[in-house]
């Protein structure tokens, strides 16, 4: 309970309460907790006060058509999440989510069973304490119908997620039950099936300001095309890694690295094998510019010990073997606006932008209310 | 009385008295109640001071909320007089839904809106209940060019009484015609609605009924449509600190019937459970901060069938495809003066998620409190 109201407390001396732009800033780093991280540890909610939080973005539709999936995207939809407590439990409802396993999995499919992105999801979670621990979990939810003759398709999907936080100690797991999505009709219908996925990750703080942790995950889906299969996939990656945190008048700096380790297998002829392991080195900092103002920031990199990639479809000659591989530098940075309960977060320089004037100012922005 | 003043001193800790874009920022939710929504419920120009509002626009606006308008207010006594000018009036877009037009049934003319349309309100207090209502006027008649013209007249009233609020519109006259394509004739439109507040709870219902006829030049009857929507909602609206938090769920039904030559008839329904959540937060003394997300979800059905079918045109969904729309406004505040915008990167189905330069406030409006 102690550790829970600390962190709470570290963390409101900051734009904590954020959006997923200050997540993406901050280079996704495993220790962050945020509104955006409880899509991933539901339990992260209970270190966070009531809050109410949009993100802008598209609705990705065109006309009554949903546009197919874009691998670009996942973070470029609108979405809301609501965070209310009732007594020692906490509830949260979030419109718009989409999950970003089964985002992954279905970015994956290639035409002509291009499975399109989820449709109206919607997720429900709910959360306690109990003595000093958190634990909470979330039901995920979309579904969608296109009966019109000549155009039928349907998308829907269904998962949960539950997390823990005890002391110093997180884990989280996540099961992926029902992904569909097919089009057509008969003879011709085009169809993706999602296997049961799951991933789970797990932390623990050290010391105060050393973190360590590690995740998985797999999954995989079926593709055929009027009638014949098109694609059996299966992906699983494992990650490690340890991240060092310093903060000092509410400015936090850290520092890490991780070992990453991805197997993609497409099981249908054209059989092909993709594997990578990466070594990626994280330098993060956010700190309050001033009382109304947070930058934030971080750069990450790819050690080039640890570095390989290797893409073969045999009997033919790789199409792809590095090691180590090319340039992987990469810079997320960010600003926070504070004005009083209200926060507007975006990012800054983005996709390799130097510039920061009027037209490059704050991209993917979100707005965060906490009561 | 004494709920009519809690309600407006409420409201007057915040940016209330301000601008579409406000109201379209908290996604229309019911419950608002601004110098926009006396367009629905005259009486809620009863609930605000004196005040003059100018949205701006373009002058021959094609789209509703387009266009400029403006609209000033003026106390007598117990009673308070308004007069609106440029205003597009449901009565005529929607009720009378001239936006079909738009579609190609009138080659020569897309846009049919209204023509200089104005409106006057009068309302009175009364005890513990204020009540409205607003005449609707729009005439325009072009003798050389295309022969054209257009004509709308309507009233609205509403009241508000204690925790109670309603109002009903009536849409009399709805024409438009030109030498070349032809008539179109709306039939008496009807739309009311009425809400009640429980403490942080309003509840609302309303419903709409309106239709038209069209011709073309040699008098020959083309299209005949009819249109009928029911809604009814719940919201729960928490304010502190001069902030406002809600969050709703409601549940709307639209039902169209289209006869034409070809095909002979088309329906279209739709069966939809939206919910929102918005904010609205006085981020600094001179800026208040505002926005809403909604999302159509679990129920979420619609049907266009036509006889005999139509290829490419009829569609059923169940539920339908992705609806979340993020909506975000801000509001400048100077002594009695507000300028509000919404933050256009961050609103609509097709936010650029961007604010800068380019991105920044649109459909701006100017309100002036007396």
């Amino acid at each position: 309970m102690k550790k829970l109201l600390t962190l709470a407390l570290i963390l409101s001396s900051a734009t904590a309460f954020a959006t997923r732009s200050r997540i993406t800033a901050l280079g996704n780093s495993p220790h962050l907790v945020d509104v955006a991280t409880s899509f991933r540890n539901p339990s992260d909610i209970m270190s966070l006060g009531d809050s109410l939080t949009i993100e802008s973005g598209q609705t990705y539709t065109t006309g009554g058509n949903p546009n197919a999936i874009s691998t670009t995207t996942l973070n470029g939809g609108a979405e809301g999440t609501l965070i209310r407590s009732m007594g020692d439990s906490k509830f949260a409802i979030t419109l718009g989510h989409s999950d970003a396993n089964i985002f992954t999995l279905r970015s994956n499919a290639s035409a002509p069973a291009t499975a399109i992105r989820q449709q109206n999801p919607l997720e429900l979670t709910y959360a306690m304490k109990a003595g000093d621990m958190a634990f909470g979990a979330t039901l995920i939810y979309s579904n969608f119908q296109n009966k019109t003759a000549g155009a039928e398709q349907k998308e829907n999907s269904m998962g949960v997620r539950a997390g823990l936080t005890a002391g110093a100690l997180t884990a989280t797991v996540a099961l992926t039950l029902a992904d569909k999505w097919e089009a057509g009709t008969g003879a011709a219908l085009n169809d993706y099936k999602g296997k049961t996925g799951i991933s789970g990750t797990v932390g623990y703080d050290v010391m105060s300001d050393l973190y360590v942790y590690g995740a998985f995950n797999m999954g995989g889906f079926k593709t055929t095309v009027a009638g014949a299969d098109t694609a059996d996939y299966e992906t699983m990656s494992l990650t490690a890694g340890v991240v060092s945190k310093i903060k000092k008048d509410s400015t936090e700096f850290f520092y890490g690295a991780g070992l990453t380790y991805q197997n993609q297998k497409q099981k249908v002829a054209p059989e092909r094998t993709i594997k990578d392991m990466h070594m990626p080195l994280i330098i993060g900092l956010e700190a309050e510019a001033n009382s109304w103002l947070t930058l934030r920031g971080s750069i990450t990199q790819n050690l080039l010990l640890v570095d390989s990639t290797k893409d073969e479809t045999p009997p033919a000659a790789p199409t792809t073997d590095t090691n180590p591989g090319r340039n992987s530098t990469t810079l997320a940075a960010g600003a926070g606006l504070k004005f009083n309960k209200v926060s507007l977060d975006g990012s800054i320089l983005a996709a390799g932008s130097q510039i920061l004037n009027s037209a490059n100012l704050l991209g993917q922005v979100g707005l965060t209310y906490t009561f | 009385m004494k709920k009519i003043l809690v309600v407006v001193v409420a409201l007057a800790s915040m940016n209330a008295f301000a601008t579409r874009a406000r109201v379209n920022a908290l996604g229309n939710s019911p419950h608002l109640m601004d110098t926009q929504t006396v367009y629905g419920n005259p009486a809620d120009m009863m609930m605000m001071g004196d005040f003059v509002t100018m949205e701006s626009g373009t002058t021959l606006g094609g789209a509703r909320n387009s266009n400029a308008e403006g609209m000033v207010t003026r106390s007598m006594g117990d009673s308070k007089m308004a007069l609106s000018l440029g205003h597009q009036s449901e009565n005529a877009s929607v009720w009378g839904l001239r936006s079909v037009l738009a579609g190609g049934l009138f080659p020569s003319r897309t846009v049919s809106s209204q023509q200089n349309p104005l409106e006057l309100s009068y309302g009175m207090k009364t005890s513990d209940m204020a009540w409205a209502a607003t005449l609707v006027y729009s005439n325009f008649n072009n003798k050389l060019a295309l022969a054209e013209k257009e004509s709308s007249a309507g009233i609205r009233a509403g009241l508000r009484m204690g925790a109670i609020d309603a109002k009903l519109a009536v849409g009399l006259i709805n024409s438009y015609e030109n030498a070349t394509d032809g008539k179109f004739k709306g039939t008496m439109g009807v739309s009311g609605g009425a809400g009640y507040a429980m403490d942080n709870l309003y509840v609302s219902g309303g419903f709409s009924m309106a239709g038209f006829k069209t011709e073309n030049a040699a008098g020959n009857e083309t299209v005949k449509a009819n249109n009928t929507k029911f809604n009814v909602s719940a919201l729960s609206s928490h304010k502190k600190d001069g902030n406002e938090f809600f969050y709703g769920i409601g549940l709307a039904k639209s039902d169209t019937k289209i006869e034409t030559p070809t095909p002979t008839e088309r329906k279209q329904s739709s069966l939809a459970m939206p919910i929102w959540m918005g904010l609205e937060v006085d981020a600094a003394s001179w800026l208040t901060l505002r926005g809403s997300i909604t999302q159509t979800t679990l129920l979420n059905s619609s049907k266009d069938e036509s006889t005999p079918a139509v290829p490419g045109t009829d569609a059923e969904f169940g539920p339908a495809a992705n609806s979340t729309q993020a909506s975000v406004g801000a509001g400048m505040k100077w002594n009695k003066l507000t300028l509000d915008g919404s933050l256009t990167g961050l609103s609509g189905g097709t936010a650029s998620q961007n604010i800068n330069g380019t991105d920044l406030l649109g459909q701006v409006g100017v309100t002036y409190m007396f």
